[in-house]
């Protein structure tokens, strides 16, 4: 079973119905094709929106992620790796590198709208979207 | 989907049921090595994949937002020109900082 990390533009891609992404890779996780991961990164930046002051819009935000996610949880390994990713100037931003360094450690593919952001992390396996 | 063995499960139920209804894990039972069962979270009657997956696609669509693509809210939120400045200061810092 693939494990894939899903990135922020996806989700918000999904919610927005701006593609069909997500949706289809939900129906596959209910399959038991993939299993689909995100981490404080993602919950950060979808909580950001201002749709969220919208009390309906925060509780089916929370559900979203209690029912489509696992949650995996990013601690020093992580920070390690996401350090070392940016020492090596592959991956200017901070959150770009430590969702990076969260695939890379725990052999996730990243599932992104944002592909040129992480192409040059030849360690990283990135989902290919069909267009 | 894991596989979880039928004593593993019947020792730590309660633990495994929090993480099929709060986190929507699905397991597969075994015996001795053999699947014999699976437990997955519960749908409402006539709740099927499709539908959970439609659940909330779309969902936040609104007026403000409806022009607005995935990587244009990520570059807004993740890749503000504070951030995109802090990170050139990264770029431009070496160790000879440190002397």
């Amino acid at each position: 079973m693939k494990h894939l990390f899903i990135d922020t533009s996806v989700l918000i891609n999904y919610t927005r119905k701006n593609d069909n992404v997500l949706r289809d890779l939900l129906i596959q996780q209910d399959k038991g094709e993939v299993e689909l991961f995100v981490g404080v990164i993602v919950v950060t930046e979808f909580f950001s929106g201002t749709e969220i002051n919208n009390v309906k819009f925060l509780l089916a935000a929370i559900k979203i992620f209690q029912e489509f996610f696992t949650i995996i949880e990013v601690g020093f390994q992580e920070g390690m790796k996401a350090g070392q990713l940016r020492r090596s100037n592959t991956i200017p931003l901070t959150t770009d590198a430590i969702i990076a360094a969260t695939c890379i450690l725990n052999d996730f593919e990243l599932v992104t709208n944002d592909v040129k952001h992480f192409s040059e992390i030849e360690e990283l396996k990135l989902y290919k979207i069909e267009s | 989907m894991k596989s979880v063995s039928s004593f593993e499960f019947r020792d730590n139920l309660s633990s495994y049921l929090d993480l099929v209804e709060k986190k929507g894990k699905k397991y597969t039972l075994t015996r001795y090595n053999k699947p014999v069962a699976r437990v997955v979270p519960y749908y409402n009657e006539g709740e099927s994949a499709l539908m959970l997956a439609d659940k909330y696609f779309g969902f936040f669509k609104t007026e403000e937002n409806k022009n607005e693509s995935g990587s244009e809210f990520v570059d807004k939120i993740r890749r503000s020109d504070e951030a995109l400045k802090e990170s050139e200061r990264m770029r431009n810092w070496d160790t000879n900082n440190l002397e």
